[in-house]
Protein backbone atom coordinates (compact mmCIF):
# COMPACT_ATOMS: atom_id res chain seq x y z
CA UNK A 1 0.00 0.00 0.00
CA UNK A 2 2.86 2.54 0.66
CA UNK A 3 4.32 1.21 -1.91
CA UNK A 4 1.39 2.31 -4.19
CA UNK A 5 1.39 5.50 -2.39
CA UNK A 6 4.90 6.39 -2.86
CA UNK A 7 4.46 5.31 -6.58
CA UNK A 8 1.10 7.69 -7.11
CA UNK A 9 3.24 10.49 -5.60
CA UNK A 10 6.02 10.55 -7.84
CA UNK A 11 3.75 10.41 -10.80
CA UNK A 12 2.04 13.56 -9.55
CA UNK A 13 5.68 15.56 -9.19
CA UNK A 14 6.87 14.06 -12.55
CA UNK A 15 3.47 15.72 -14.46
CA UNK A 16 4.32 19.06 -12.24
CA UNK A 17 7.71 19.47 -12.73
CA UNK A 18 7.74 23.55 -12.45
CA UNK A 19 5.21 23.18 -9.17
CA UNK A 20 7.60 20.75 -6.93
CA UNK A 21 11.55 20.61 -8.51
CA UNK A 22 12.57 17.92 -7.12
CA UNK A 23 15.88 15.27 -7.80
CA UNK A 24 16.50 11.83 -7.60
CA UNK A 25 18.58 10.25 -4.90
CA UNK A 26 19.31 6.65 -3.88
CA UNK A 27 19.70 5.33 -0.28
CA UNK A 28 20.62 2.40 1.11
CA UNK A 29 18.76 1.88 4.74
CA UNK A 30 18.62 -0.67 7.25
CA UNK A 31 15.32 -2.96 6.64
CA UNK A 32 14.52 -2.28 10.82
CA UNK A 33 14.31 1.66 9.36
CA UNK A 34 12.30 0.86 6.32
CA UNK A 35 9.48 -1.11 7.39
CA UNK A 36 8.61 1.56 10.67
CA UNK A 37 9.01 4.58 7.84
CA UNK A 38 6.50 2.30 6.07
CA UNK A 39 4.42 1.55 9.31
CA UNK A 40 4.33 5.45 9.98
CA UNK A 41 3.56 6.65 6.31
CA UNK A 42 0.74 4.36 6.32
CA UNK A 43 -0.74 5.25 9.75
CA UNK A 44 -0.30 9.06 8.36
CA UNK A 45 -1.97 7.83 5.40
CA UNK A 46 0.93 9.75 3.58
CA UNK A 47 4.26 8.18 1.06
CA UNK A 48 7.12 6.87 2.19
CA UNK A 49 8.91 9.92 0.14
CA UNK A 50 6.91 12.39 1.74
CA UNK A 51 7.75 11.11 5.45
CA UNK A 52 11.69 10.76 4.38
CA UNK A 53 11.30 14.41 2.97
CA UNK A 54 10.18 15.92 6.38
CA UNK A 55 12.85 13.97 8.43
CA UNK A 56 15.66 14.72 6.09
CA UNK A 57 14.07 18.78 6.21
CA UNK A 58 13.59 19.02 10.08
CA UNK A 59 17.36 17.75 10.13
CA UNK A 60 18.97 20.40 8.43
CA UNK A 61 16.72 23.07 9.13
CA UNK A 62 16.95 22.25 13.02
CA UNK A 63 18.33 19.55 14.14
CA UNK A 64 22.18 20.79 13.56
CA UNK A 65 21.52 24.28 14.53
CA UNK A 66 20.00 23.11 17.77
CA UNK A 67 22.50 20.52 19.03
CA UNK A 68 25.16 23.18 18.32
CA UNK A 69 23.20 26.00 20.45
CA UNK A 70 22.43 22.92 23.28
CA UNK A 71 18.81 22.95 22.89
CA UNK A 72 17.72 19.71 24.75
CA UNK A 73 14.16 17.83 24.90
CA UNK A 74 12.22 18.22 28.24
CA UNK A 75 8.82 16.87 28.77
CA UNK A 76 5.84 19.76 28.78
CA UNK A 77 4.36 18.65 31.87
CA UNK A 78 8.08 19.00 33.48
CA UNK A 79 8.68 21.99 32.10
CA UNK A 80 5.00 23.73 33.36
CA UNK A 81 6.10 22.33 37.27
CA UNK A 82 9.15 24.41 36.72
CA UNK A 83 8.12 27.55 36.00
CA UNK A 84 4.91 26.64 38.89
CA UNK A 85 7.25 25.98 41.58
CA UNK A 86 8.22 29.98 41.34
CA UNK A 87 7.03 32.54 42.10
CA UNK A 88 5.61 35.37 40.08
CA UNK A 89 8.24 37.57 40.44
CA UNK A 90 10.48 35.56 39.92
CA UNK A 91 9.39 33.57 36.92
CA UNK A 92 9.13 37.42 35.66
CA UNK A 93 12.91 37.94 36.77
CA UNK A 94 13.69 34.68 34.69
CA UNK A 95 12.05 35.87 31.65
CA UNK A 96 13.61 39.39 31.24
CA UNK A 97 17.15 37.45 31.99
CA UNK A 98 16.33 35.07 29.46
CA UNK A 99 16.07 37.37 26.79
CA UNK A 100 18.57 39.70 27.84
CA UNK A 101 20.71 36.57 27.63
CA UNK A 102 19.94 32.88 25.90
CA UNK A 103 17.30 34.27 23.93
CA UNK A 104 19.35 37.06 22.24
CA UNK A 105 22.48 34.60 21.85
CA UNK A 106 19.54 32.53 20.40
CA UNK A 107 18.60 35.02 17.93
CA UNK A 108 22.60 36.44 16.79
CA UNK A 109 23.47 32.24 16.70
CA UNK A 110 20.39 31.47 14.13
CA UNK A 111 20.48 35.13 11.94
CA UNK A 112 23.51 36.69 13.03
CA UNK A 113 21.60 39.51 13.54
CA UNK A 114 18.96 41.05 15.94
CA UNK A 115 16.20 43.06 14.28
CA UNK A 116 12.22 43.21 14.44
CA UNK A 117 11.92 40.57 11.70
CA UNK A 118 14.98 38.33 13.06
CA UNK A 119 13.58 38.64 16.69
CA UNK A 120 9.47 37.31 14.82
CA UNK A 121 11.19 34.88 12.78
CA UNK A 122 13.17 33.41 16.00
CA UNK A 123 9.81 32.84 17.99
CA UNK A 124 8.41 31.29 14.98
CA UNK A 125 11.16 29.14 15.35
CA UNK A 126 10.37 28.28 19.20
CA UNK A 127 6.76 27.82 18.56
CA UNK A 128 7.37 25.58 15.30
CA UNK A 129 6.96 22.08 15.15
CA UNK A 130 10.56 21.65 15.60
CA UNK A 131 10.82 23.08 19.27
CA UNK A 132 7.13 22.93 20.38
CA UNK A 133 7.61 25.66 22.71
CA UNK A 134 4.34 26.91 22.27
CA UNK A 135 1.76 27.23 19.36
CA UNK A 136 2.76 30.38 17.43
CA UNK A 137 0.29 33.28 15.74
CA UNK A 138 1.26 35.79 13.76
CA UNK A 139 -1.07 38.40 12.48
CA UNK A 140 -0.51 42.21 11.00
CA UNK A 141 -3.40 44.68 11.50
CA UNK A 142 -2.80 48.38 10.82
CA UNK A 143 0.55 49.01 12.10
CA UNK A 144 0.04 46.43 14.73
CA UNK A 145 1.41 43.00 15.14
CA UNK A 146 -0.56 40.73 17.33
CA UNK A 147 1.35 37.27 18.42
CA UNK A 148 0.00 34.68 20.14
CA UNK A 149 1.62 31.84 22.28
CA UNK A 150 -0.32 29.06 22.98
CA UNK A 151 1.50 26.79 25.43
CA UNK A 152 -1.16 25.02 27.74
CA UNK A 153 1.19 25.28 30.76
CA UNK A 154 -0.12 28.00 32.97
CA UNK A 155 0.12 31.29 34.22
CA UNK A 156 3.84 31.53 35.62
CA UNK A 157 4.92 30.27 32.07
CA UNK A 158 2.89 33.10 30.37
CA UNK A 159 4.51 35.64 33.09
CA UNK A 160 7.57 34.47 31.88
CA UNK A 161 6.36 34.69 28.28
CA UNK A 162 5.47 37.98 28.66
CA UNK A 163 8.16 39.37 29.96
CA UNK A 164 10.84 37.68 28.01
CA UNK A 165 8.84 39.52 25.02
CA UNK A 166 8.76 42.47 26.22
CA UNK A 167 12.31 42.97 26.87
CA UNK A 168 13.28 41.38 23.32
CA UNK A 169 10.96 44.01 21.86
CA UNK A 170 11.77 46.86 24.11
CA UNK A 171 14.92 47.51 22.90
CA UNK A 172 13.62 47.33 19.03
CA UNK A 173 11.75 50.87 20.74
CA UNK A 174 8.64 48.98 19.95
CA UNK A 175 5.97 49.37 22.09
CA UNK A 176 4.21 45.89 23.70
CA UNK A 177 1.52 45.24 25.21
CA UNK A 178 0.23 41.76 26.81
CA UNK A 179 -2.50 39.73 28.05
CA UNK A 180 -1.86 37.09 30.11
CA UNK A 181 -4.04 34.20 30.59
CA UNK A 182 -3.46 30.37 32.18
CA UNK A 183 -2.60 28.79 28.83
CA UNK A 184 -1.74 31.31 26.38
CA UNK A 185 -0.32 34.76 26.18
CA UNK A 186 -1.57 37.54 23.58
CA UNK A 187 1.24 39.88 22.46
CA UNK A 188 0.62 43.28 20.59
CA UNK A 189 3.37 45.36 19.44
CA UNK A 190 3.79 48.76 17.37
CA UNK A 191 6.25 51.12 16.74
CA UNK B 1 11.74 -4.57 -4.21
CA UNK B 2 11.20 -5.66 0.01
CA UNK B 3 8.73 -7.53 1.52
CA UNK B 4 7.56 -7.33 5.12
CA UNK B 5 8.58 -10.37 6.48
CA UNK B 6 11.69 -11.38 4.41
CA UNK B 7 13.72 -8.21 5.40
CA UNK B 8 15.61 -8.98 8.39
CA UNK B 9 16.37 -5.56 10.44
CA UNK B 10 19.82 -5.66 9.56
CA UNK B 11 20.00 -6.02 5.99
CA UNK B 12 19.66 -3.04 4.02
CA UNK B 13 18.16 -2.33 0.56
CA UNK B 14 18.91 0.44 -1.26
CA UNK B 15 16.05 3.03 -2.45
CA UNK B 16 15.89 5.73 -4.80
CA UNK B 17 13.50 8.55 -2.93
CA UNK B 18 12.80 12.66 -4.74
CA UNK B 19 14.02 15.10 -2.16
CA UNK B 20 13.70 18.85 -2.95
CA UNK B 21 16.61 20.71 -3.73
CA UNK B 22 17.07 22.32 -1.23
CA UNK B 23 17.50 19.74 1.25
CA UNK B 24 19.68 17.72 -1.07
CA UNK B 25 22.12 20.94 -1.32
CA UNK B 26 22.01 21.17 2.13
CA UNK B 27 22.91 17.71 3.40
CA UNK B 28 25.62 17.45 0.48
CA UNK B 29 26.75 20.61 2.50
CA UNK B 30 26.71 19.69 5.68
CA UNK B 31 27.87 15.62 4.41
CA UNK B 32 31.19 17.76 3.29
CA UNK B 33 31.45 19.82 6.83
CA UNK B 34 31.28 16.32 8.81
CA UNK B 35 33.10 14.21 6.47
CA UNK B 36 30.41 11.89 6.01
CA UNK B 37 28.30 10.89 3.50
CA UNK B 38 25.20 12.03 2.72
CA UNK B 39 23.83 8.56 2.90
CA UNK B 40 24.97 8.61 6.71
CA UNK B 41 23.33 11.96 7.30
CA UNK B 42 20.33 10.48 5.81
CA UNK B 43 20.16 7.08 7.23
CA UNK B 44 20.34 8.93 10.83
CA UNK B 45 18.06 11.45 10.47
CA UNK B 46 15.27 8.53 9.65
CA UNK B 47 17.08 6.76 12.36
CA UNK B 48 15.92 9.80 14.81
CA UNK B 49 12.76 9.77 13.36
CA UNK B 50 11.57 6.29 14.08
CA UNK B 51 13.42 5.95 17.21
CA UNK B 52 12.60 8.90 18.92
CA UNK B 53 10.97 11.66 17.53
CA UNK B 54 7.33 10.17 16.53
CA UNK B 55 7.37 9.25 20.41
CA UNK B 56 8.52 12.12 21.41
CA UNK B 57 6.10 14.26 19.54
CA UNK B 58 3.24 12.31 20.91
CA UNK B 59 4.44 12.44 24.12
CA UNK B 60 4.94 15.91 24.18
CA UNK B 61 8.42 16.70 24.46
CA UNK B 62 9.71 20.20 23.91
CA UNK B 63 12.99 22.13 23.08
CA UNK B 64 14.77 24.39 25.64
CA UNK B 65 18.14 26.10 25.81
CA UNK B 66 19.88 24.10 28.04
CA UNK B 67 21.16 27.19 29.92
CA UNK B 68 17.71 28.43 30.88
CA UNK B 69 16.87 25.20 32.33
CA UNK B 70 20.36 25.49 34.47
CA UNK B 71 19.31 28.61 35.59
CA UNK B 72 16.41 27.54 36.40
CA UNK B 73 18.21 24.37 38.95
CA UNK B 74 20.08 27.61 40.12
CA UNK B 75 16.66 29.14 41.50
CA UNK B 76 15.83 26.01 43.00
CA UNK B 77 16.08 24.60 47.43
CA UNK B 78 17.71 21.25 47.23
CA UNK B 79 14.47 19.99 48.86
CA UNK B 80 12.52 21.25 45.69
CA UNK B 81 14.91 19.58 43.41
CA UNK B 82 14.67 16.70 45.27
CA UNK B 83 10.29 16.89 44.56
CA UNK B 84 10.78 17.37 41.48
CA UNK B 85 13.58 14.44 40.70
CA UNK B 86 11.11 12.32 42.47
CA UNK B 87 7.85 13.29 40.94
CA UNK B 88 9.30 12.97 37.27
CA UNK B 89 10.61 9.74 37.62
CA UNK B 90 6.21 8.68 38.89
CA UNK B 91 5.00 10.39 36.47
CA UNK B 92 7.00 11.11 33.63
CA UNK B 93 9.78 8.05 33.96
CA UNK B 94 6.50 5.20 34.36
CA UNK B 95 4.41 7.10 31.96
CA UNK B 96 7.13 7.60 29.11
CA UNK B 97 8.57 3.96 29.71
CA UNK B 98 5.35 2.42 29.38
CA UNK B 99 4.36 4.52 26.34
CA UNK B 100 7.57 4.16 24.61
CA UNK B 101 8.34 0.21 25.69
CA UNK B 102 5.30 -1.04 26.86
CA UNK B 103 6.49 -2.96 30.16
CA UNK B 104 8.91 -1.95 32.87
CA UNK B 105 11.79 -3.80 33.45
CA UNK B 106 15.24 -2.96 33.69
CA UNK B 107 15.98 -3.14 30.15
CA UNK B 108 13.39 -0.61 29.61
CA UNK B 109 14.74 1.49 32.29
CA UNK B 110 17.77 1.79 30.92
CA UNK B 111 17.00 2.15 27.07
CA UNK B 112 14.94 5.08 28.17
CA UNK B 113 18.00 6.91 30.03
CA UNK B 114 19.61 6.03 26.72
CA UNK B 115 17.45 8.27 24.83
CA UNK B 116 17.56 10.64 27.47
CA UNK B 117 21.24 10.79 27.17
CA UNK B 118 21.30 10.59 22.93
CA UNK B 119 21.96 13.13 20.55
CA UNK B 120 18.24 13.28 20.49
CA UNK B 121 16.99 14.54 23.78
CA UNK B 122 20.42 15.42 25.11
CA UNK B 123 19.06 15.86 28.52
CA UNK B 124 22.15 14.35 30.24
CA UNK B 125 25.84 12.75 28.52
CA UNK B 126 25.28 8.95 29.52
CA UNK B 127 27.43 6.13 30.40
CA UNK B 128 26.47 2.76 31.18
CA UNK B 129 29.14 -0.44 31.72
CA UNK B 130 28.06 -3.78 33.42
CA UNK B 131 30.33 -6.05 34.39
CA UNK B 132 28.48 -8.84 34.92
CA UNK B 133 27.54 -8.42 38.81
CA UNK B 134 27.13 -4.21 39.00
CA UNK B 135 25.55 -1.84 36.12
CA UNK B 136 27.43 1.79 36.94
CA UNK B 137 25.46 4.20 35.26
CA UNK B 138 27.26 7.58 34.83
CA UNK B 139 25.20 10.74 34.35
CA UNK B 140 26.63 13.95 33.13
CA UNK B 141 24.32 16.85 33.03
CA UNK B 142 25.91 20.33 33.46
CA UNK B 143 23.11 21.93 35.23
CA UNK B 144 24.95 22.32 38.88
CA UNK B 145 24.62 21.52 42.36
CA UNK B 146 21.23 21.43 42.44
CA UNK B 147 20.39 19.78 39.24
CA UNK B 148 22.79 17.05 40.35
CA UNK B 149 20.36 16.88 43.46
CA UNK B 150 17.57 16.50 40.65
CA UNK B 151 19.02 13.95 38.74
CA UNK B 152 20.49 11.65 41.71
CA UNK B 153 16.72 12.01 42.01
CA UNK B 154 15.69 10.93 39.30
CA UNK B 155 17.88 7.98 39.13
CA UNK B 156 17.82 6.47 42.59
CA UNK B 157 13.48 6.69 42.46
CA UNK B 158 13.45 5.51 38.35
CA UNK B 159 15.73 2.17 40.10
CA UNK B 160 14.13 1.88 43.96
CA UNK B 161 10.58 3.23 43.06
CA UNK B 162 9.90 1.51 39.72
CA UNK B 163 11.82 -1.55 40.49
CA UNK B 164 12.21 -2.08 43.83
CA UNK B 165 15.89 -2.27 43.41
CA UNK B 166 19.21 -1.42 45.55
CA UNK B 167 21.33 1.06 44.43
CA UNK B 168 24.16 3.40 45.47
CA UNK B 169 24.77 6.76 44.21
CA UNK B 170 27.10 9.43 44.53
CA UNK B 171 26.67 12.94 43.37
CA UNK B 172 29.45 16.22 42.66
CA UNK B 173 27.95 19.06 41.21
CA UNK B 174 27.70 18.14 37.44
CA UNK B 175 27.47 14.51 37.71
CA UNK B 176 25.87 11.34 39.48
CA UNK B 177 26.72 7.62 39.78
CA UNK B 178 24.75 4.86 40.12
CA UNK B 179 25.96 1.36 41.24
CA UNK B 180 23.26 -1.12 40.67
CA UNK B 181 24.10 -4.52 41.86
CA UNK B 182 21.67 -7.50 40.66
CA UNK B 183 19.88 -9.25 43.23
CA UNK B 184 19.63 -13.32 43.45
CA UNK B 185 15.67 -12.63 44.16
CA UNK B 186 12.99 -10.29 42.61
CA UNK B 187 11.01 -8.83 44.55
CA UNK B 188 7.44 -6.52 44.17
CA UNK B 189 7.76 -3.04 42.65
CA UNK B 190 6.62 -0.08 45.46
CA UNK B 191 5.01 2.57 43.26
CA UNK B 192 5.05 1.34 40.09
CA UNK B 193 1.92 -0.60 37.81
CA UNK B 194 1.97 -4.25 38.58
CA UNK B 195 3.79 -6.02 35.45
CA UNK B 196 4.95 -9.28 35.21
CA UNK B 197 8.51 -9.58 36.17
CA UNK B 198 10.75 -11.73 34.85
CA UNK B 199 14.19 -13.60 36.04
CA UNK B 200 16.98 -11.32 36.36
CA UNK B 201 19.05 -13.43 34.08
CA UNK B 202 16.46 -12.44 31.42
CA UNK B 203 15.53 -9.16 32.22
CA UNK B 204 19.69 -8.75 32.09
CA UNK B 205 20.85 -10.57 29.25
CA UNK B 206 21.24 -7.68 27.05
CA UNK B 207 23.11 -5.43 29.21
CA UNK B 208 26.87 -6.54 28.20
CA UNK B 209 29.63 -4.29 28.60
CA UNK B 210 28.71 -1.11 26.47
CA UNK B 211 28.73 2.43 26.78
CA UNK B 212 27.22 5.46 24.85
CA UNK B 213 27.71 9.16 24.96
CA UNK B 214 25.05 12.11 24.91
Amino acid sequence: MADLLTELRLEVERAEPARVPSGTRTIRLEGDILLKLEELANQENVSISFTINKALRRHVEWEIYAEKFGFMMEFTSKMRRLYESFSDEKVRELGRQSAENEYSEFINFWFKKIDFDTTLKALEILGSEYARSFKFEHSFDLNMHTIIFKHDRGPRTSAFYAEMTKVLFNRLNMKVDTVESDQQLTITVRN
Amino acid sequence: MYYKGTLTPRETITRTIRLSPEVDEDLQQLARQERVSVNYLVTSSLKRLTEWDIAAEKFGFVAIPGFLHAKMYSYFTVEQARELGEWAAKNFGRDFILFRFKKLSLDTVLETLRLLGSRYARVFSLQHTFDGKVHTIIVKHGLGAKGSVFNEEFLTSMFKGLLNLDIESERTEDQVVIRLRIPRETRTPSWSEPHSRQSFERRVHEAIPFSYGG
